[in-house]
């Protein structure tokens, strides 16, 4: 499952591999600068403590690989890594994060994370996992590929079809289920605003919410799914 | 004569008079039984929810009174998590560094290899034990993934351990709430802990997790030898234990029972209404 990367310095192998970090602490920053100071054949181009000054930086620095965290004060690490993959999408990306997590592991194959490793990784398999990834390879923290990818055994596959994780991953806030509530058994705008005490425009806000969450496009049809979703 | 006749007649009149205002005096007094008993029920009725009122009040007292209980036991058992599983392995890597200091220049290549192998050891634990205590006190994965992956992703981690084989149906088609998301997680992780206490002879865990007519429903069982479960609600202590778990999912308006007969394997379901959840 390798997809060959083109990397912007695949002119020689002796060309030097740009490594650019993203991680909100920056003790961490400065640990990784040290491990990968005395590496041959990598040099760090830049660092970011948030996606968005990530994405803003990469856009001229051009990195070969980016390690990035996954939980950053404000930033969610995969969806920075969708948004830089369009600006740059020759560079290989590495989850590099404390959680050991095969959910994690698993989202960062599907979004096309060139690896997962854990924060207290070697510095070995830190150096030998961005040069194997530079060159289009992939690098994962021990045991996690596998369990981030393997069936449950006796599984039952009622109700869903196949894989048991529900369609719809919006959650609906109490108020909103309140409303639904309602929809569902025939009341129109104005009672909702007066059995709830709300303003016709915040009412209206909610159903729009509730429609968009619910992926349909008429309170009807928002009525039906509560029924047919057990809602109600 | 005439007289006579006159007032006989006036007293028939009268007589009739007096006969009519009787009849109407009985009404009257029939009226105030009448109303005199409504309002002995109606009394009757208020102190009844007046007494239901403070039993509400007194409810909702000692629930407060058990949420902040609890609470100081999350915070005591962390305290004594980090005491025990952190402090410790780094106290001990501390020391084994500290070797470093007084080393003397010409100390063979062995010694030092051994110090700092054993201190890189001791912190490596004592990072996987920090990563144990956070998974603990919060499942980070449940916001972003939700129920279905974590309850597969723990089952898996259960097989894996004790070969017992794992089941998961689900006919819900929607991430619920957060509230009865977290609550399910909490008492599915804490059900399984006892599962690996107290199932040794189990060789089957089945949960399910289903959405009907409102209410959202979670079910864990096992096959195992069953428990007493009086006997070890008393003995449970922790950060939560399954008892609170229980308490947690009472509070947010949901029903609860655990159904344990000593050879009858166990069975722990919460049923919580998803509406409740909505202030007026």
């Amino acid at each position: 499952m390798n997809q060959p990367q083109k990397t912007a310095s695949t002119t020689a192998k002796e060309a030097v591999i740009g490594v650019f970090l993203v991680d909100d602490h920056q003790l961490v920053r400065q640990g990784l600068r040290t491990i990968l100071r005395r590496a041959p054949g990598i040099e760090v181009v830049g660092e970011a403590s948030s996606g968005e000054e990530a994405l803003a930086l990469v856009k001229e620095i051009k990195p070969d690989v980016i390690l990035m965290d996954i939980r950053m004060d404000g930033t969610d690490g995969f969806k920075s890594l969708k948004q830089i993959k369009k600006v740059c999408p020759d560079t290989a990306f590495i989850m590099l994060t404390v959680y050991d997590s095969e959910l994690y592991a698993a989202e960062a194959i599907r979004i096309g994370a060139s690896g997962y490793i854990t924060k207290d990784c070697t510095r070995e398999l830190l150096i030998n996992g961005i040069r194997v990834v530079s060159q289009g390879g992939t690098v994962w923290q021990e045991g996690i590929l596998r369990r981030a990818t393997r069936g449950l055994s006796g599984l039952s596959e009622e109700g869903t079809g196949g894989d048991l994780t529900p369609q719809l991953v919006e959650q609906l806030t109490p108020r909103e289920l309140e409303i639904l509530a309602l929809l569902a058994e025939g009341y129109g705008n104005k009672q909702i605003c007066t059995r709830l005490n709300l303003a016709d425009i915040t009412v209206k806000k909610y159903i729009k919410n509730i429609l968009t969450k619910l992926g349909v496009s008429n309170r009807t049809h928002a009525a039906l799914m509560a029924v047919r979703l057990g809602l109600t | 004569m005439k007289d006579e006749n006159k007032t006989k007649a006036q007293l028939t009149v009268e007589l009739k008079a007096l006969q009519r205002r009787v009849a109407e005096l009985e009404k009257i007094e029939i009226h105030c039984l009448r109303m005199e008993e409504r309002l002995k029920r109606e009394l009757a009725e208020r102190k009844q929810a007046e007494d239901k009122l403070k039993q509400d009040e007194r409810k909702i007292r000692e629930l407060a009174a058990a949420y902040v209980r609890a609470q100081e036991e999350e915070r005591q058992w962390i305290a004594l998590e980090v005491h025990d599983r952190l402090v410790q392995t780094l106290a001990a890597a501390f020391h084994q560094l500290q070797a470093f200091k007084s080393m003397p220049q010409a100390e063979p290549d062995s010694i030092v290899r051994e110090v700092a192998t054993d201190a890189f050891n001791l912190v490596k634990d004592a990072i996987s034990e920090t990563r144990n205590i956070m998974k603990e006190l919060y499942p980070e994965t449940l916001a972003k993934f939700g129920l279905h992956p974590l309850i597969r992703e723990e089952l898996q981690h259960l097989e894996e351990e004790t070969g017992f084989a794992m089941g998961f149906t689900s006919n819900c088609q929607m991430r619920l709430p957060k509230d009865i998301e977290t609550t399910f997680y909490r008492i599915f992780h804490e059900a399984l802990l006892n599962v690996k206490k107290h199932a040794a002879g189990a060789s089957k865990v089945t949960v399910h997790l289903n959405l009907n007519n409102g209410k959202a429903e979670l079910m864990v069982e096992d096959n195992g030898p069953g428990f007493n479960v009086a006997a070890v609600q008393r003995k449970n202590k922790g950060p939560g234990g399954l008892e609170s778990m229980l308490r947690r999912a009472e509070i947010i308006g949901g029903k609860v029972s655990i159904d344990s007969q000593p050879g009858q394997g166990t069975r722990v379901s919460v049923r919580i209404p998803l509406l409740l959840l909505t202030s007026k």
